[in-house]
């Protein structure tokens, strides 16, 4: 087994998605010679093309699946991200609370005077 | 005169504070270390999120261009088949990792928040603002209250340093936690972003993207052979031209995508270099990776920005 976590895409070098990839290319790879090959007749040119054309077909098909395979992977994953957000927001909320809080006490202080000053209109 | 009574004392609280912020000041003004880099590490990681938006944006927009190529040079054997036109990338694979990068977005910028200095700023101009009213003090009862503008400025570092101590207690409670926890998502996270890119020489993205351009540059050819007899040799020169512009795009989409994968590995270790140092003054560990991160950013940025500005 490879040694990447539980459930994480394989970096093992017998991955069999790797193996199909590494036949795939070699067969896209032969076919791409073969069609650029301008000793070779037309009609051999244009089977070496049809071949080109489906091989890449199979590596597309190949290449998605690696993506659309990823896909339940990086859901679990991005859940995993939930709780811990949960707490950085909270710890936002902590902030911007307390923050708020001390320009509150800061704000009755300023106004000190003008709170006195009715006080005194209203011969307190 | 109960009511002045009352307002004393507090005013009376008021100075005590003033008196002890001093000494509170020198050590609790500045931001923490932690708090520093992780607002260093939130930028870095915002900019990895975006090209990371952008190389899924290029797979998808050259799969379309090869569709395009690909049609005009088969068209007069094949005809146009609308079901054979669609994205590469299926769209509801595609909303999950929208999903998860607005979601790694998310917590770059609430981490910044949580790190930044905007409530002590806040708290300063407000204290700033009580200050001023003290120096003006107009009401004759409370004149023995006013204060000179250096008490004044000592007053509002006093309080902005109270602040900041109160603000940096709980900061260093709750963030080290939260970057261990959430550590092991953002590997998996950033390793399944990797895979699916991978290399020009394993499955997945970057191989595909390689091969459309090859498939680009067989549909142009192709196109040129099939007409040239009927083109002037300025419209055989234009679609000549065509074929060496391809295989440069080619380069330097294969680079931008080996680029991003690097970005996201640089993420991903600068992150655990972040957890790991939380409680360490200086972090050099955490510099280089941060370093690595950045320097990939600036790479790929400019080619990214090249092909917005294309559109």
């Amino acid at each position: 087994m490879s040694s990447t976590q539980p459930g994480m895409p394989s970096s093992d070098a017998v991955d069999p998605k790797q193996a199909a990839f590494n036949a795939l290319k070699s067969v896209l790879n032969t076919a791409a010679a073969a069609m650029n090959n301008q000793d070779n007749t037309q009609e051999a040119r244009d089977v070496a093309h049809a071949l080109w054309s489906a091989t890449n077909d199979q590596l597309d098909a190949l290449d998605l699946a690696v993506f659309t395979g990823n896909t339940v992977q990086l859901q679990a994953a991005a859940d995993e991200m939930t709780p811990s957000m949960t707490q950085l927001k909270a710890l936002k909320a902590k902030i911007e609370a307390l923050g708020d809080a001390l320009k509150e006490g800061a704000a009755i202080l300023s106004g000190i005077d003008k709170i006195a000053g009715e006080f005194g209109a209203l011969g307190l | 005169m109960n009511a002045r009574k009352r307002i004393v004392p507090r005013l009376l609280s008021f100075w005590a504070i003033v008196l002890f912020g001093p000494v509170i000041a020198i050590s609790g003004c500045a931001l923490s270390p932690l708090a520093t880099r992780t607002a260093a590490f939130s930028t870095a990681a915002t900019a990895t999120v975006t090209q990371t938006t952008n190389a899924y944006q290029l797979v998808n927009q050259t799969y379309a261009d090869t569709q395009m190529a690909t049609l005009v040079a088969n068209y007069d054997s094949t005809g146009f088949d609308p079901s054979k036109i669609r994205s590469f990338l299926p769209a509801k694979d595609l909303a999950v990792r929208t999903k998860v990068l607005d979601g790694l977005k998310q917590y770059a910028t609430l981490l910044a928040e949580v790190s930044g200095n905007q409530p002590i700023t806040d708290l300063e101009t407000q204290a700033k603002a009580t200050g001023d009213a003290l120096v003006k003090l107009q009401q004759e009862d409370f004149k023995s209250f006013k204060i000179d503008s250096t008490e004044k400025d000592l007053a509002v570092t006093a309080v902005a340093a109270i602040g900041g101590v109160l603000i940096e207690r709980e900061r260093a409670r709750a963030l080290p936690g939260i970057l261990d926890k959430m550590n092991k998502p953002i590997q998996n996270i950033c390793k399944i972003l990797e895979d699916d890119i991978g290399t020009t020489d394993t499955p997945g993205l970057a191989d595909a993207l390689h091969r459309d351009y090859d498939k680009q540059i067989d549909a142009q050819e192709t196109f040129i052979r099939t007409n040239a007899a009927t083109m002037s040799a300025d419209q055989k020169r234009t679609e000549i031209e065509k074929l060496p512009s391809l295989v440069q795009a080619q380069q330097k989409s294969d680079e931008a995508l080996a680029a991003t994968s690097k970005s996201l590995a640089a993420l991903a270790a600068a992150h655990s270099a972040l957890a790991a140092t939380k409680n360490q003054k200086d972090a050099p560990a955490f510099k280089l990776e941060l370093s690595e991160l950045v320097q990939n950013a600036q790479a790929i940025d400019s080619f990214y920005n090249s092909l917005s500005s294309k559109k």
